[in-house]
């Protein structure tokens, strides 16, 4: 499974959107440790913004980077599907070529 | 050593060799672990119902940071509900979205590639016909 992944090449760039999604868990995590240790809504505040919306931001970013990286991805398996089917088609244009078989009747 | 010992030895080894073999072949912890994640990964939609689960899960924990600020009149301290329960909440529930889309966009994929894979298969059946009657059945 490992070999696997190493092997993909999107791999790399998906665990740094990944990490980028946990970072996000981090920082909503450390806002909340800044917000509750004061009851001044003015010292929360800049905690909110800058940890919980910037966390949410993060992992906002890095889901919708990984839904966009494994779609190219998946587009890449296909068109390597789709290139085995078209070479097979070549293949058997060069056989019909080769056939005595009318094209007309084809 | 006679043929017919030397089959018996080589259809049945000693009961010691099986034994060094198993021992040999004796999963860690390790290996267990990854056949466990290797067969869940292989169950049918799994990662659909993680995704599910988040949802829920995110859902959940809004809903509680809502209980618990509700019974609150301090804005100071309503807000670490605000951080821990509404913005997890939602992170969670944009995880799991993501998670769900992602398995359904695969599950597509390799029903196209399947089809795909069909498809070659048919045009080399068909090549492989011609190979074997050039005329292409024509008298």
């Amino acid at each position: 499974m490992i070999r696997q992944l190493r092997q993909d090449p999107a791999a790399p760039s998906i665990a740094v959107f990944v990490a980028l999604i946990v970072g996000g868990f981090v920082a909503i995590g450390l806002a909340w440790n800044i917000a509750r240790q004061t009851l001044v809504v003015a010292f929360q505040m800049p905690a909110i913004l800058s940890g919980a919306v910037g966390g949410l931001a993060l992992i906002v970013l890095g889901a919708g980077l990984s839904n966009a990286q494994v779609g190219r991805r998946l587009g890449a398996l296909e068109r390597a599907h789709t290139d085995a089917v078209l070479d097979e088609a070549a293949a058997l244009l060069a056989a019909l070529d080769r056939t005595e078989l009318p094209r007309t009747t084809l | 050593m006679t043929d017919a010992a030397f089959t018996r030895a080589f259809a049945a080894p000693p009961e010691s060799d099986v034994l060094s073999n198993e021992s040999e072949h004796d999963p860690t912890r390790v290996d267990r672990f990854t056949a466990r994640v290797r067969a869940l990964a292989a169950t049918p939609g799994i990662t659909t119902w993680i995704g599910v689960g988040l949802i829920a899960v995110g859902a959940i924990v809004v809903a509680v940071g809502w209980a618990k600020s509700a019974g609150l009149t301090e804005v100071g301290r309503q807000v670490p509900y605000l951080i821990s329960a509404g913005f997890t909440g939602i992170g969670l529930l944009v995880v799991g979205i993501t998670l769900v889309n992602l398995t359904a966009k695969a599950q597509e994929s390799k029903r196209r590639q399947d089809q795909t894979d069909e498809l070659a298969a048919v045009l080399a059946s068909i090549r492989h016909r011609l190979h074997q009657d050039p005329s292409g059945g024509q008298q």
